[in-house]
């Protein structure tokens, strides 16, 4: 688990995304620099309650936030955040989590 | 009758507008009976120099030249006020265009007009061999007037006067595909029984469109082969839900320019639930990487997040979005193959199980493997005592927003007012819709507050949803079936104008494609 969440930012104009792009989306630049964001606020949310495919599945709580730096990712949570909730954010595997900030 | 301007002016080498007439020199015609019509009154001419007025559907090709010459022309008119119509005619005589005008194939804009110059199909000859023993360079004489066009009834401008949808064909859909049935067994289904529809010989099909998430490791070409479809055009459209109408609009302009003569657009599925679910994890690279670890639950996560930001923005209910499923549901009880056809009242949708808060069971299109195909021709290929259909107009967007707003509109959004200025209709004049339904959440975003009759086959969410792909052929199939008034049970009196959408893949927070066409029944 590593903290916070890595988004790329353009060297040119500073705009952060994520996911990863190509050529920035404002002003075309083309190089970005690795950055962190370690918080966000809860927007909405749902719990997946059923995957097609899957029998044994357990309900697992989604969110989309708003982070920091102003990005809106999707993130797993791994709590009972509400929307309006600031959490914290992590990753695993390239993969955005969060929970309340404690 | 609006008065005309009596000029002499030279607008081209060889063209000169006097007096309310365009002198051009015609090379050739390729087409249908609109053409016919025009060789016929050339045959009556005595001296190489005809007049033929609006009324008989006039319809002349000469060269690229003096078409753009003559385009400025009849722009400058029509912002005159002599008559919007000309231009229309005008339009439509680019579109009959010589097979030897260079260069292949161009577009030009001027002013209001979008004028194609085009290359003849091959086959043209067929409807026009006396011509070819004709001498190709002759003079004529156009009588502008501002009487109706009997195929231009509608002002606004038309894109395709030379392609029409003239049939339609489904395989049967099923939620659970048997051993033996595969995305190409349905395909192939749905492609007979389109050119069945259509009346037409496998032989005489030259291009074909194809959408699918699961033809793979297959491409458009094996599918060819497999068909026993000998081409010369073929396209893969990999749009997801606006691949269909992508499809429509490449195959539209490919008859248009004579690319191919008749086209077979088509899109099946058949994943199964488990199959679907690997397509739904592995959609795109974003997908991979960033949703499909959370558990996110595929399109159906996604758009339960759409969906609470919707309710959250507009003040809406559940049983909001229940009013839609309902009343798609009710038209799904007269559509045989619908794989939801018992009634549904308020009290099912609401007591319906969670799938993803606050989508419930009824919120999610059903994944069904299925296929649909249509087939797009020259309108005069239409089986007698059938109308044509023909696209008024046609739009499309892609990433529109690069993922950064709220995904509570779509890429329709973006052009929209171009769409129903091109088409010369209005939203209220539209009889049925087809709106891209697999979640209601994206029929609002579409339709905004619009009402139509409505994805009058149940739509996707009773129906079912052969992949994305073909889920946007059945909402065009369907609304060709009310246009050709033959939707039976489920048909909306004398429908003439009908709106489809598509819209899909979700890179990573929302959709990012659209496309929407206004259709014409063509009497």
């Amino acid at each position: 688990m590593n903290r916070g969440v890595a988004i790329w930012r353009c060297v040119k104009c500073r705009t952060g995304f994520f996911p990863q792009r190509l050529l920035c989306s404002r002003c075309h630049g083309d190089t970005f620099e690795e950055d962190r964001v370690y918080q966000a606020v809860v927007e909405e949310i749902s719990t997946i309650r059923h995957m097609l495919g899957q029998t044994d599945w357990q309900p697992r709580r989604i969110a989309s936030v708003r982070t920091s730096d102003g990005q809106r990712i999707t993130v797993g949570l791994t709590d009972e955040s509400e929307p309006g909730t600031v959490i914290e954010l992590f990753e695993e595997n390239a993969s955005p989590f969060g929970a309340a900030k404690k | 009758m609006p008065s005309r301007p009596s000029v002499d002016r030279p607008i081209g080498a060889s063209a000169v507008e006097r007096d309310g007439l365009l002198d051009v020199d015609v090379l050739a015609c390729r087409g249908g009976r609109d053409d016919l019509r025009f060789m016929q009154a050339v045959r009556r001419s005595q001296d190489d120099r005809v007049h033929i007025p609006i009324r008989e559907e006039l319809l002349v090709a000469v060269d690229q030249r003096q078409l753009l010459a003559a385009a400025e022309v009849f722009s400058r008119r029509a912002r005159a006020g002599v008559g919007e119509h000309e231009a229309q005619v005008f339009a439509l005589a680019l579109h009959r265009c010589d097979q030897r005008a260079p260069p292949a194939s161009q577009s030009y804009d001027r002013g209001t007009d979008h004028v194609s110059i085009v290359r003849a199909s091959r086959g043209w000859d067929r409807y026009h061999r006396p011509w070819l023993d004709r001498p190709l360079s002759r003079a004529m004489t156009v009588r502008l007037t501002s009487g109706p066009i009997p195929l231009n009834a509608l002002p606004g401008k038309i894109m395709y006067t030379n392609a029409a949808i003239i049939g339609v064909g489904q395989s049967a859909y099923t939620r659970r595909p048997q051993p033996g049935q595969s995305t190409h067994t349905f395909i192939r289904d749905a492609v007979v029984a389109a050119l069945v529809d259509a009346a037409i010989d496998p032989r005489e099909v030259d291009g074909m469109a194809v959408a699918s998430f699961s033809l793979a490791p297959d491409a458009a070409i094996d599918l060819a082969w497999k068909l026993g479809l000998s081409l010369r055009w073929l396209v893969q459209d990999t749009n997801g839900g606006s691949s269909a109408m992508n499809m429509l609009g490449h195959a539209l302009r490919a008859v248009e320019t004579g690319a191919a003569s008749v086209i077979l657009v088509t899109g099946g599925d058949a994943t199964g639930l488990g199959g679907y679910a690997k397509v739904a994890a592995n959609f795109n690279i974003a997908t991979q990487l960033h949703l499909a670890p959370l558990g996110h639950g595929g399109p159906n996560g996604v758009y339960a997040l759409v969906t609470s930001r919707q309710m959250k923005t507009y003040g809406l209910q559940k049983s909001d979005y229940g009013q839609l499923a309902i009343a798609q549901r009710a038209w799904a009880a007269h559509n045989p193959y619908a794989v939801y056809r018992a009634a549904m009242t308020m009290e099912d949708y609401l007591a319906a199980p969670l799938v993803a808060d606050p989508l419930s069971r009824y919120d999610c299109v059903p994944v069904v493997a299925g296929a649909q195909a249509i087939v797009v021709a020259h309108p005069d290929r239409c089986p007698d005592g059938r109308a044509p259909v023909r696209v008024r107009a046609h739009r499309a967007s892609f990433n529109y927003d690069n993922q950064e707003g709220d995904g509570l509109q779509t890429g329709i959004s973006t052009f929209a007012g171009e769409l129903w200025r091109a088409a010369g209709v209005d939203p209220a004049d539209i009889d049925v819709a087809s709106i891209y339904d697999d979640y209601p959440t994206m029929v609002f975003a579409q339709l905004g507050e619009r009402r139509f009759p409505l994805n009058t086959w149940g739509g996707m969410l009773s129906a079912g949803q052969p992949g994305g792909p073909a889920g946007g052929l059945n909402g065009i199939s369907e609304a060709v079936l009310q246009l050709q008034h033959r939707a039976g049970a489920r048909q909306v009196e004398a429908a003439r104008l009908a709106v489809t959408t598509g819209y899909g893949m979700t890179l990573y927070r929302y959709g990012a494609t659209a496309a929407a066409a206004v259709l014409e029944r063509l009497e």
